[in-house]
């Protein structure tokens, strides 16, 4: 039995499951060289990360050099955007986004000036001792100062990437761009082989895998040959590097699918592939690294394909990262009106732009302009005939059918338990289905209804929790108060002298004789009212005396439950009580019949009375 | 004939015995609480909003737990009256609150009219207003659960309920059902 890596040297391939074999339209675009295109007029940098961990360092009116930087952020996975040529920051504003949402986005605009003047820290490219003397926080440094991320599409930042937190056994050059008419990387492989390696280099020594494998699909067999010629020239070791050629099938240029086929692991749902020590890097990243390291070159332009039958000058561009891409279309003689597609990315995954004025990022390799016969028209969609073919081109094993019944059926806790998660959104089930029914398209309305559900959750947790210190806080100083209060009161009454203390008594005497002489009274009325029987309600003190203790409850009540309502109302009220306890036989009954009112506004009141007097107490 | 009263006995004696049994282990391992009442609140929006007359979500579960309605919680909507009536094993009913379109909102403060009285603090059931007396307040939105318990007590009328706004991170593909046309306008710099 043969070990993995034995079998990875002898070039063993592994069978990936499902898969299509698009039209690949490829030679539109790679019989030219890598061209470039003259200056804009400006340039819009997104600033994605400024307002949350990153701050600004220029103001309109700076002005900036090419390689610039204009952000600073201090948490790890931050990434400084540059200037991508010489000019004035005219503006900072929200400007056209280039995202399937066509949203607006914060945006550095930069009027060039047309000197594409490098900036003072971009220097002649370093020996290779030079780079060996580096160490490796030096290197990461360096790769995340120059604002690198994956450019196969996701534009995950790279230094994180390069730093796992496990030992990296394998690395996985990407150099497969399976997507039909795309052919950056390919051009790229081609013109710049050694650079390319030169990055590779640097990804190795960080890393120190066992083996790397440069894969490229077979589609390819010029890129194959200069890389292969690169290779022997480099100073990577011999045994241990290898350049895999691999069938051509959409998609195994996706990183788990490319993992598959290149060693038979699966990465599990839910993990990335450096659980399973591997690191999948793009080309062009390894071109981006080698740029940085050795120039401080920081990543401000990349090749993009431009292409498609609506385009007379098909091609690859280096296309400066915040180039509109309406620029893009005037140099390239864009002849399509505007009805016609503008779409960033390939015909497989890409997305159509809502704005020609938006910007080229880091992650857009392909601008592809379709004439309206190229593609597909958009059919309408049928009802879905289970006919199956969708589950056999999954290249994720799914069942695309099932996750479009649940997806339609909004039942997203069942797309969930399908896995919905683990969709690629590569396009083939789309792309097969004989009803012409757009599933990638429901996926991703499930998946973002899944997570802004999951995000409301979370929210609703962090409120809940907010509410319980809340309400524990609250009681708390409740409890601090009284205690005081209990406290003070006891030093009151020790701290009071002993004639002090006489003065009480006697207060309190008088007060009981007075009370006792009042009960003498009252039972004497009491009786005479008995004898008489006439008019019980209007002249009896003791019911009066009863009467006033109800209506007092009562106005603290009303007070209370006033707090909420319509006090004015309440406060008339309070003043008829007011006067009628004062003189108090003839307008007792009036009394009572507020006392009753007022209870029966604080009981219907009764949660609002809980509030109020919370804040009541907030305010004593 | 004995056999049969033997049988009987010994079922007696038997069915007693795990009948204590039984009736022990009710009462030793008894779950405290009411884990329906966990379950309701998990459905709650816990905005702590009061709207449904009872002092936050907690309060409210209980109350559904004993009985209460299963509609009188107008934050979370339709979706949220269902997924409780399936929970309290209970039909359906329409909210009490007229139903507006469920966009979610969350306070801001005027800065400038703001006068420091505190009492939006006060009435905040999630701590999620900064400020002190005499002293500007303000609104960390991304805690304001768009209860409206704010806009009452200010005495100045400076607190507004704005829509959140649509983001690339809080975007929703449902949009693409709406044809959207971004109109260039020619602003300059």
């Amino acid at each position: 039995m043969l070990t993995l890596f034995e079998q990875i040297d002898k070039g063993t391939l592994w069978r990936s499951t499902g898969g299509i074999h698009p039209p690949e339209r490829k030679t539109l675009s790679n019989r030219t060289q890598i061209k470039s295109l003259p200056l804009a007029d400006e340039y819009v940098v997104p600033l994605p990360q400024v307002g949350e961990s990153a701050i600004l360092i220029v103001k309109p009116g700076d002005y900036v050099a090419k390689g610039a930087i204009l952000t600073k952020g201090t948490n790890f996975g931050h990434l400084p955007a540059h200037a991508p040529t010489s000019g004035h920051v005219s503006c900072i504003e929200i400007r056209p986004g280039n995202h399937a949402s066509g949203l607006a986005v914060l945006s550095c605009v930069i009027s060039a000036d047309g000197l594409d003047t490098h900036d003072a820290h971009i220097h002649p490219a370093l020996s290779t001792n030079e780079v060996d003397q580096l160490t490796d926080k030096q290197l990461l440094t360096k790769i995340q100062q120059a604002g690198i991320a994956g450019l196969g599409g996701a534009a995950f930042p790279t230094h994180i990437k390069l730093s796992p937190a496990s030992d990296i056994e394998l690395i996985i050059i990407n150099g497969i761009e399976c997507e039909p008419y795309i052919t950056a990387d390919d051009m790229l492989m081609r013109e710049k082989s050694d650079e390319i390696l030169n990055g590779i280099a640097i990804i190795h020594r960080l890393l120190a895998p066992q083996r790397l494998i440069i894969a490229i699909e077979d589609n390819k067999p010029e890129a194959i040959e200069e890389m292969q010629h690169a290779l022997n020239r480099s100073s990577l070791p011999k045994d241990g590097v290898r350049i895999t050629s691999i069938p051509t099938l959409y998609p195994s240029g996706g990183e788990k699918q490319l993992i598959q086929i290149l060693t038979g692991q699966e990465v599990p749902s839910g993990a990335i592939p450096a659980q399973l020590g591997i690191v999948v890097q793009n080309v062009a990243t390894a071109y981006a690294i080698n740029q940085a390291i050795l120039r401080d070159f920081p990543l401000i332009e990349r090749v993009v394909t431009v292409t498609g039958d609506n385009t007379q000058l098909a091609g690859n561009y280096w296309i400066p990262i915040g180039t509109p891409i309406s620029h893009v279309l005037t140099q390239t003689q864009f002849i399509g009106d505007e009805h016609d597609k503008v779409i960033i990315g390939g015909p497989m995954m890409g997305y159509a732009l809502h704005n020609d004025n938006a910007p080229t990022l880091k992650g857009s390799n392909c601008i592809l302009l379709p004439a309206s016969d190229e593609l597909a028209p958009e059919q309408k969609e049928l009802p879905c005939v289970r006919c199956g073919e969708c589950a056999h081109v999954c290249p994720v094993q799914l069942l695309p059918q099932q996750l479009f019944w649940h997806a339609q059926a909004q039942e997203y806790d069942k797309a969930t338990k399908f896995n919905l998660a683990d969709c690629i959104e590569c396009g083939c089930c789309t792309y097969v289905c004989p009803s012409e029914i757009p599933l990638v398209e429901y996926y991703r309305i499930a998946k973002s209804a899944i997570k802004a559900e999951a995000e409301e959750k979370k929210q609703a947790e962090l409120a809940k929790q907010r509410f319980d210190l809340r309400t524990q806080r609250l009681e708390d100083e409740k409890r601090a108060r009284e205690e005081k209060q209990k406290a003070s009161a006891a030093r009151r009454k020790s701290n009071m002298s002993s004639s002090d203390k006489d003065a009480v008594a006697l207060a309190m005497a008088r007060i009981k004789a007075k009370k006792a002489a009042q009960k003498a009274v009252a039972t004497q009325d009491d009786t005479a009212s008995k004898i008489t029987s006439s008019m019980p309600e209007t002249s009896v003190p003791a019911d009066e005396r009863q009467a006033k203790i109800a209506a007092a409850i009562a106005r603290a009540k009303a007070k209370k439950a006033g707090l909420k309502q319509d006090s004015a109302d309440s406060s008339t009220g309070n003043g008829s009580e007011n006067s009628g306890s004062v003189n108090a036989p003839v307008d007792d009954k009036k009394a009572r019949i507020a006392a009753t009112i007022a209870k029966a506004k604080a009981k219907a009141k009764k949660a609002a009375l809980k509030i109020s007097t919370n804040t009541e107490d907030d305010k004593d | 004939m004995s056999g049969i009263f033997i049988a009987i006995i010994l079922l007696t004696v038997l069915a007693l015995f795990f009948g204590l049994l039984l009736g022990f282990a009710a009462e030793k391992f008894k779950v405290e609480g009411d884990p329906l009442v966990d379950q309701l609140e998990a459905l709650l929006p816990q905005t702590q909003c009061g709207q449904c007359g009872y002092p936050g979500c907690r309060p409210y579960a209980e109350a559904i737990a004993n009985g209460d309605k299963i509609n009188k919680c107008p934050p979370g909507g339709a979706a949220t009256m269902e997924k409780l009536a399936d929970m309290a094993g209970v039909d359906p009913e329409p909210l009490t609150a007229t139903e507006e379109v469920q966009i979610k909102k969350v306070a801001y403060i005027r800065e400038d009219e703001c006068i420091g009285c505190t009492k939006c603090i006060q009435a905040c059931p999630v701590d999620a207003i900064l400020g002190t007396g005499k002293l500007m307040h303000t609104v960390i939105t991304d805690y304001c659960t768009g209860c409206d318990l704010c806009v009452e007590p200010c005495p100045v009328d400076c607190i507004d309920m704005l829509p959140v706004t649509q983001n690339i991170k809080n975007w929703d593909w449902k949009l693409n059902a709406i044809p959207v046309k971004t109109i260039d306008e020619d602003v300059k710099c």
